[in-house]
């Protein structure tokens, strides 16, 4: 399950962005910006840029965290959480 | 800022992709260090500093136009295609529309017309030249149109066909073909006079995943097809093309490049296949080489094979052309979705910039990268593998590493052209760590390479649990975050700028 979190942006460029792209995952809309905010608060280095990637594991906790798109590692976490 | 998100949609679409690395029997480098008894481990000195003396490199940025809201027009184009035009023009394709760009002066280039794309749905995915004067523009729900570019500040619209889920084209002597999504059909034009095109019968049965067709030039077309690999369609009767068995790759075939018996294939995290089509009909892989980003298109230039991979371009000499060898890439600006080759450059579509990069093939220099930015270690410490790769044409050389509180090997100093090497870090535990690993090499772009270090507090949010939410997607269904436990859950913030 991976979903992608836009914060504060409108709802036609994030339209235009996912057909440019050909983008077939889940794409939710956090309007207010609250959401990343929470999430933003949670990181050990909260700066306000992006991307934050997390993981969130089987039981509803955080199992991986970057600031910068790193597929190994996020691959890896989330293959642990499925082999537990 | 949105190349993480484009490489996990790739990785939807294309199937897991590879580490960066020839050997498919490598294990994933987090995985504990016993399948790597063969390696010999060594270390290397306990410095990291720049050397003296580092290479030039080969592949320069020479010029690049970028096109903003500013726009004259006020439209802002995401290049997903690029064309070569005649003398120094060149059309762009993307979002917002079809642009001319004029590269005569190639440290100033210019923007000249454009013609915007429907306001509905505005995006341009593919753009062929039919003539000096006529180029179509396919766009994917609301057709194709062609277009007068022979005024090139000016263009004006010639006809407009409506059409679904139409991608890829190619212009064969003088028809026009196009793969459609709507039934894997493909539709053909009678480009005769190119200012009159006239729609022949459609042809079904064809693959229905295409992205890009491409004319071998010899009565022969090939499909890049997401679904069924690369499929062979003969024009023996031009006007009744017939499709062959395809090629199943294993991945999706964004794109295709022709070079005489030999077909190089975009493979998106795959990489690129290099294919003999001898026989045409038959085309077999003999080789797969990576890249360091997700190859979405290709070209061929002069001896050259050229790839836009996201995170930018890499040229390969085709002087073996069954085993292509790295010779540059590199990192660009924005976002590399497009190239087309010329001579000893390439034209790179580079998200708002369209880029002019030029090879000087009398230098050589490594290229290096790391599949991995962040490392994270268990309190009670350990080993952990870190892959590091030359993507250039000349042997990349490690000199030193340094990284505090940590023991470094690596399986090898001196890493060929298209080859890896493995460096383990070991550390004994403890409660925290916050390091990071310095490993210098002869790398022009950046000698000194950087991975992170954690375990214990600095990795505070582990366990914590995830703030529970609903929002809504892009359709208007909502999603609870809650609802999802039970299974692993990916959360990528991110932004369209």
């Amino acid at each position: 399950m991976v979903w992608a979190i836009a914060s504060r942006e409108d709802q036609a460029t994030l339209e235009s962005f996912r057909d440019a792209l050909g983008i077939e995952m889940t794409i939710l809309h956090d309007e207010t910006g609250q959401v990343f905010e929470q999430y933003r608060l949670q990181s050990p280095f909260p700066t306000g840029a992006f991307p934050h990637d997390w993981v969130v594991g089987t039981d509803g906790t955080f199992v991986y965290y970057n600031n910068r798109f790193d597929q190994a590692a996020m691959v890896a976490a989330i293959e642990s959480e499925l082999n537990e | 800022m949105i190349s993480f998100l484009i490489a996990l949609a790739c990785q939807g679409r294309g199937g897991p992709p590879d580490p960066a690395d020839d050997s498919p029997g490598d294990s994933t480098p987090t995985d504990d260090t016993a399948g790597d008894s063969a390696v010999t481990w060594q270390s290397l000195p306990g410095s990291c500093s720049e050397p003296a003396e580092l290479p030039a490199d080969p592949l320069t940025l020479v010029g690049a136009k970028q096109l903003t809201q500013e726009h004259p027009g006020e439209f802002f184009v995401e290049l997903v295609d690029v064309e070569l035009g005649p003398g120094e023009l060149i059309y762009g394709a993307g979002q917002g529309g079809l642009v001319v760009y004029d590269f005569t002066d190639v440290e100033e280039p210019l923007s000249l017309g454009s013609w915007p794309s429907p306001q509905s749905n505005p995006r341009f995915h593919r753009v062929e030249a039919l003539s000096e004067a006529v180029v179509v523009a396919v766009h994917r729900d609301q057709g194709l149109e062609f277009v007068d570019v022979s005024d090139p500040n000016e263009l004006r619209l010639i006809q407009a066909a409506p059409g679904q889920g139409m991608e890829g084209m190619a212009a064969v002597g003088e028809r026009l073909y196009v793969s459609s999504r709507d039934g894997g059909q493909l539709r053909i034009w009678d480009v005769s006079s190119p200012t009159q095109p006239v729609e022949l019968g459609p042809i079904s049965g064809m693959p229905e995943n295409t992205w890009e067709l491409i004319d071998a030039g010899d009565g022969w077309l090939y499909a890049a097809d997401q679904a069924e690999g690369l499929v062979p369609i003969s024009l023996a009767d031009p006007d009744a093309p017939s499709r062959g068995t395809a090629l199943d790759l294993g991945v999706g075939v964004q794109y295709a490049a022709v070079y005489g018996d030999w077909i190089y294939a975009a493979l998106g995290g795959g990489g690129v296949a290099v294919i003999d089509r001898s026989d045409p009909s038959a085309p077999v892989e003999v080789h797969r080489i990576s890249s360091a980003g997700s190859v979405v298109q290709v070209s061929v230039g002069e001896g050259l094979l050229w790839a836009a991979d996201h995170d930018g371009v890499g040229v390969w000499s085709l002087e073996d052309p069954s085993s292509p060898s790295p010779l540059a890439r590199e990192t660009s600006e924005q976002f590399a979705l497009a190239v087309a080759a010329e001579g000893d450059s390439a034209w790179l579509g580079d998200w708002s910039y369209l880029e002019r990069w030029d090879l000087d093939r009398s230098i050589s220099s490594p290229e290096a990268r790391l599949d991995r930015s962040q490392l994270a270690f268990e309190t009670s410490g350990g080993s952990q593998l870190v892959q590091i790769t030359n993507y250039g044409g000349d042997t990349l050389v490690l000199s030193g590493a340094t990284a505090e509180g940590l023991d470094i090997e690596v399986s090898t100093a001196a890493i060929e052209p298209g080859e890896s090497a493995k460096l383990r870090l070991t550390w004994a535990g403890g409660e925290r760590l916050e390091s990071t690993l310095c490993l210098a090499t002869n790398d022009p772009d950046e000698p000194l390479q950087k991975v992170e270090l954690l375990a214990g507090d600095t990795l505070s949010y582990l366990g914590a649990p995830a703030p529970d939410f609903t929002l809504t997607d892009l359709d208007g269904d909502t999603h609870k975050l809650s609802e999802q436990l039970g299974h692993p859950v990916v959360l990528a913030y991110f932004a369209t700028w």
